[in-house]
């Protein structure tokens, strides 16, 4: 039967090297996973009488991860060496689901964006990755 | 086992609560006469987060998605009363096994400053710590 699920227990992993050996990203509290959405084409001939776009390619497709930010952490370093780099890496976004559902994708990290400081506040930071493959579910 | 039930037996399982108050868990009742620190809890709101296809006895077995609790560390020690309260804000983001049921999370947080104790019952003068503790996906 259908079962509304919350999301504590998702599991962000990222494999660096691209040797299939995936770790947990550590200190994460928020995700919003990538999307998948196609490129639409105008394809209305003089006969239809409603307007359906052609599907094109996917189109650019982010993911973006919140975590408190610790500098020396060995993954929290990994995604600043291959934001440098432009090196792809791995990711996977593993559900907490009584039978898990694994999202898995290559992508870059675009973007490292330092939270706001404050005085009572935690250091965070927002990671952007975009995707550059295709999400295979399993 | 009922929601209570079964919040009442996963309390005793956590080690560092029994080792405050051992098997004193009371539901919606307090006892009268003070025989140890103790938890008290009452369920104080529901969230149904309801679906269209949900119908009336509800699709989703163990009641709301959402169930909110007071909940109460109580002893006639100040120091007791806030060591048995920051036993129960460790079980904060459980999930799993949940008495004979399971649980999805379960998130335990301060209470509001106004916030009316209700498991005082006995004469004596006791001291508290109240926290809210809400339990989401409860499955029986």
């Amino acid at each position: 039967m259908a079962a509304k699920q919350i999301a504590l227990g998702t599991v962000l992993k990222t494999d660096i090297a691209l040797a299939a050996t995936f770790v947990s990203m550590t200190l994460v509290n928020q995700i919003t996973p990538p999307p998948r959405s196609r490129e639409e084409t105008e394809g209305r001939d003089l006969g239809d009488t409603l307007t359906v776009p052609l599907q094109g390619i996917e189109a650019v497709s982010r993911m973006e991860f919140e975590q408190f930010w610790q500098p020396g952490d060995t993954e929290h370093e990994n995604l600043d060496t291959i934001f440098d780099s432009k090196a792809e890496a791995d990711f996977q976004i593993v559900t907490p689901h009584s039978t898990p559902v694994t999202d898995e994708f290559t992508g870059q990290v675009t973007a490292l964006t330092p939270q706001e400081l404050t005085v009572q506040g935690a250091y965070m930071r927002r990671v952007t990755i975009t995707r550059t493959s295709a999400i295979t579910r399993t | 086992m009922s929601l209570g039930e079964d919040l009442r037996t996963w309390l005793i399982d956590q080690a560092a609560v029994r080792a405050i108050a051992g098997r004193r868990i009371h539901q919606n009742r307090a006892p009268q006469n003070y025989a140890g620190p103790y938890v008290w809890f009452a369920r104080r709101s529901i969230d149904q987060q309801d679906t269209a296809l949900d119908q009336s006895p509800g699709d989703f077995t163990g009641g709301s998605f959402r169930q909110l609790f007071d909940l109460e560390a109580i002893a006639d020690d100040t120091g007791q009363a806030m060591d048995l309260a920051e036993a129960l804000q460790d079980l904060h983001t459980y999930r799993g096994a949940f008495g004979s049921g399971t649980v999805q999370g379960i998130f335990v947080t301060d209470q509001a400053d106004d916030y009316t104790p209700r498991g005082l019952m006995a004469d004596e003068a006791l001291d508290f710590g109240a926290l809210d503790l809400l339990v989401v996906g409860y499955q029986p």
